[in-house]
This record gives structure tokens, sequence and C-alpha cells, in this order.
């Protein structure tokens, strides 16, 4: 018997592996098929059919059940017991910060550039985007920070059902997506996020009549149109009416609280995300972000630009999100003043054009609320001004 | 079960949803306990590290990220890891005269449910004596039945390393069951 079979060898035996285990061929045959190799393959294959014959005894009934019961118990204990908490504590503002700057770098609001962030479902890096994802809510829920994300990620879904709706592709897994973020969102929405989440839904509401629905789609359709009309219990909460597949509030979400009631912060430090996108005109761009917290209330640009032979550049952009001035959430459309930059093939050099009102969907709002609520503890509203 | 129910239960219970791990518990706990059973080849034993899979599972279950794999993959990973170090703890291999003590003749009017119980001590002793990675592919590919594919997907390599150590589990056990004196020819016979 040869030591080492070839490449073609092992496909000869696991084809012969593959209709002899399923009864379609003997050994017999298979040896026949391959009177070269029969010296080997027999005693592989006849060993094969008595692995095949073991027995699979099954656990008991009794066994499982009783293992069951210690599994859950297990569980419950170990979910309610205080998780990380000493470390959370210590990283707490860091990973709030850092979890935000990730956010912004994946997709949060216009400063986005990351590959995958304008990614679809069925686009190559959209199974990147959605591990991102998981990522940034493991962050979030670890700082409690979760209402935020979800927040988030319900409009992140919203926009990409509109997208595949758009180009005639809307499946019902993708309104199952959707739904499935609103839930969350709702369940996860605390004061702070509800005002937000409800200018959402009723827009979403809204923008969901335009979209055509057919048989195949219109139990996941209704289903989502319903979950988007907001309904509150006497005290002003968001509530579920399908309670269906609700998701659980993890027991974690203290540990931000104790973490922000530190009383080691006395200045007011701004995120400062540095932005280093490298972009392909007509293509995409893609950036790393770093995030520091630094004392200032001034918001630089500073472009620069390197042309090539391509016609690619690399500019530099460095961003300070101020704080902007405590108020009382609103669900007036809010409006934010956002630096943005353009460029010019002839002449590769990023120019900032100065302020530009827009009004921002709320959930972008969410992602600057984030920013500068970490660092300061207060909401924005409405608008700033450009220095 | 298919994989967005799947991926939705371990959703939530990683958010602490215990009935989703339950649901994760029962859909997977016979498929652990058959692979570790013919680990171990003890009935109570193997009980005892199927517990000990789902203890680590529940441990790991904040780190855990799904990769495309199932859910199952990720257990059998565990399961796989739990009873190497039993092994480590213990520090016993069966060896060759495990076999030669438990091979008997079989013979042509044996009851069939016997010579059914002789194979399977016979190949769960020898199989003990592969490597581990070559046990794991003997249990997933021939006991459990699952295909080329989808065992690379558990073991984390790709169908042609899964080939070659099919392979070379089945050289191996070839002849071990032949320098053990255990007639092949009688077994097939006795299976028929």
């Amino acid at each position: 018997m040869n030591d080492q079979l070839t490449p073609p060898q092992l496909d000869i035996l696991d084809a012969c592996l593959e209709t002899v285990l399923r009864r379609e061929k003997t050994i017999a045959d298979c040896l026949a098929h391959y009177p070269d190799d029969a010296v080997w393959l027999k005693p592989q294959l006849q060993t094969a059919l008595l692995l095949r014959s073991l027995s699979a005894p099954g656990m008991p009934e009794d066994a499982v059940k009783t293992l069951e019961n210690r599994v859950v118990r297990q569980f419950n204990r170990s979910m309610s017991a205080p998780r990380h908490n000493t470390s959370v504590r210590w990283v707490g503002k860091w990973a709030a910060g850092f979890m935000v700057a990730l956010l912004i770098a994946f997709g949060g609001g216009t400063t986005t550039v990351a590959a995958s962030a304008n990614s679809q479902p069925g686009d190559v890096f959209y199974g990147v985007k959605r591990a991102w994802e998981n990522v940034i809510v493991y962050l979030a829920t670890l700082v409690g920070r979760a209402d935020e994300v979800w927040l988030h990620l319900a409009q992140v879904r919203f926009d990409e059902m509109q997208t595949l709706a758009a180009k005639g592709n809307l499946e019902p897994d993708m309104l199952d997506e959707v739904y499935g973020a609103v839930q969350r969102a709702i369940v996860f929405a605390d004061s702070d996020t509800t005002p937000l989440l409800v200018v959402f839904m009723m827009s979403a509401g809204s923008e969901l009549q335009i979209i055509p629905q057919d048989t195949l789609i219109a139990a996941h359709y209704d289903r989502v149109s319903a979950i988007l009309e907001p309904h509150f219990d006497p005290s002003g909460r968001l509530v579920l009416l399908d309670k269906t597949d609700m998701p659980d509030v993890p027991p974690v979400q203290t540990i931000a609280a104790s973490a922000t009631a530190e009383p080691t912060l006395t200045q007011m430090p701004t995120l400062l995300p540095s932005a280093t996108p490298t972009e392909t005109p007509g293509v995409f761009a893609s950036a790393t972000f770093d995030a520091s917290a630094t004392p200032t209330r001034t918001p630089t640009d500073t472009p620069t630009s390197t042309a090539t032979v391509t016609a690619s550049f690399t500019p530099t952009l460095t961003w300070t999100p101020l704080p902007l001035p405590a108020g009382t959430l609103v669900t007036a459309t809010p409006l934010v003043v956002v630096a943005t930059m353009t460029q010019s093939l002839s002449s590769p050099r990023l120019t900032p054009t100065g302020a530009l009102l827009y009004p921002i969907r709320p959930t972008q709002l969410a992602v600057y609320m984030t920013q500068t609520a970490i660092a300061s503890g207060e909401i924005p509203t409405e608008e700033v001004s450009p220095p | 079960m298919n994989r967005t129910e799947e991926q939705r239960l371990v959703a939530q219970a990683q958010r602490g949803n215990s009935e989703a791990f339950a649901v994760l518990y029962r859909e997977n706990v016979q498929a652990i306990y058959r692979y570790v059973y013919h680990r171990v080849s003890d009935r109570h034993l193997a009980e005892d590290i199927t517990g000990d899979v789902f203890t680590k599972a529940i441990e790991g279950l904040g780190r855990y990220q799904d990769t495309g794999n199932p859910f199952l993959a990720w257990l059998y990973r565990i399961a796989h890891d739990r009873v190497i170090d039993y092994y480590r703890k213990v520090n016993r291999q069966p060896t060759e005269s495990d076999i030669e003590e438990q091979s008997i003749p079989i013979e042509s009017d044996m009851d069939s449910g016997l010579v059914q119980e002789q194979i399977s001590s016979v190949l769960q002793t020898a199989i003990a004596d592969l490597t581990p990675e070559q046990q794991q592919v003997v249990m997933l590919r021939f006991v459990e039945g699952y295909r080329i594919e989808k065992v690379a997907g558990i073991m984390g390599k790709n169908a042609n390393a899964i080939k070659a150590l099919q392979h070379r589990a089945l050289r191996a056990l070839a002849n071990r069951l032949e320098r053990a004196g255990v007639d092949i020819e009688s077994m097939m016979a006795g299976l028929t």
C-alpha cells in the first residue's frame, strides 16, 4: 500500500466512499472501476463500512433533561453575574469612545468612508459589514449603549431594504432584518433615544408606503409596517405590541452607569477622530480612524493631498466634532453643520467648502450625540455654527 | 433548524436569553454526546464530558462569532478539546494489546447483535489510538455521516486536507486491525 496517496487517488477514495456509504455501489463495483487502485482501496473501503456500522447510542432522555436543567441554571448564573466588572470600569470611557469611533468609521454618518460601509446585501463586503456590526453591538452592550447602536442599525437596515427595493430585489429576509433591528431598537430605547427613534419610525413608516409589495413579501411587509407604528405605555415608553421573538435586554446595563459616575472627568473633552481616507475617484474610499479625547472646541479641517499619475490621492482629514449646546430633545427636524470636502481630478486638492446646513436623519444625530455625550454627558440639539 | 433560525437563537442567547440557549442545547446535545461517546467508550463519562462541553459553551458564548459554520461546529471543537483534556488527565490511551484482548473470532453462527457489539468494541479501541484529528474525521465522516465539505467546515480545514486525513485514518485503522489479527473479511460478513 502506498504510504502517501496522490491528490487524484484521494479523490478516487472519496468518490468510492460516497457511493459505497450511500449504498449506491458495492466495494466490488468500485474496485472493478479502479482496478489499478484496488490493492490499497479495498481495505480502506472495508474499514469505512465497518465504521459506518458503529452503533450510535443516544443519550438517555432523562439524562438529557437533567443535563438541560443544569445547563440552564449555569447559563442563568453566568448571565446574572457581573461580567468583566473590573475591566469594564477601567476601560468604560475608552471603550465607549472607541466604539463610537468604530461605528462612525463603519457607516454612521456622512464622514463614513469605510469600504464596506455602503455595501448592500449580496455585495462582496456585506459580510464584513455585518461582522463589524456584531463587534459594535458587543462593545455597545458592554458599555450600556446598545440603545444608540440599535437605533443606528435600524436605520441602516431600512436603508438597505430601500436600496434592494429600488433594484427590484427585495426579499422577505430583508424585511425580517428591518423588523428585527427596529424591534431591538425599541426594546433597548431609553429616554434619550426614544424621541429619535420615534422620528425614525414615523419617517420610515411613510417611506415604506411607497415601496411596491407583492404577495411574496406581503406578510413580512405588513409586519414591518406594524412595528414602525409607535405605541407607548402610560409612562411614555415605547412598547412592542407584537412580542414574538422579542429580544431580551442583557443584564449589563449598569456597567456604563458606574463608569460614567467616576468623578475623574473635569474637562469637557471631545472625541477627535483622525481620518486618513484613501480614495480612488469614482469607486469608493476607505479609511482608518484613531480616536482620542482632546479638550478642544475648535473643529479643524486640514486636508492634504498627493496627486499621482493614476489620479488617486490620499487626503488627510482631521475632524473635531463640537459638543453641541445642551438642551432638550425635541421632535423637530434637527439640523447640524457638517463640513464637507470637495475635490477635483484636474487639481487634486481637497477644499473645505465650509458649512452646509441640511437636515440629518435621526440616527446620524444619534451617532453624533454618542460622541459628545460620552465625553461630556450633554445632549446636542438643533444646530451649531461653524467657527 | 435552519441557519437563520440558529443565528437568531445564538444572538438571543448571547443577550442572555436562557430559553434560546436551551433550544440550542436540545438541538445539539445528542450529536455531541455521540461524538464524545465514541471517543471515550463510556456512557457515564460521555454524559459528564457532554455537560462540560455545554458549560464551556456558556463561558465562551460572549466571544462566539459566527464564521459561517453551524453552531454545532463550534460545539464539536469544544468537545474535541474536552476529550483531549480528559485523556491528558488520565494519561492513558488504549494500546494495541487492548485490541488483541478484545479480539475474539467472529463465527458465522454468532448472534448479529453480538457481532455488532464485538465490531464496535474493537473499532472504538482502534479509533482511540488514532491522532485526535484523525479521530475527529472518523467520527464526523463515518459515524455522523457528514460529507467532506461539512467536515472541513467543522474542523476549519479545506476539503483536500480532510481527504488526506480521511485516508490516513482509514489506512491506520486497517493496519491496526490487521496487526491485531482482526479478520476484516469475517467482520464484513458479520455485517451482512
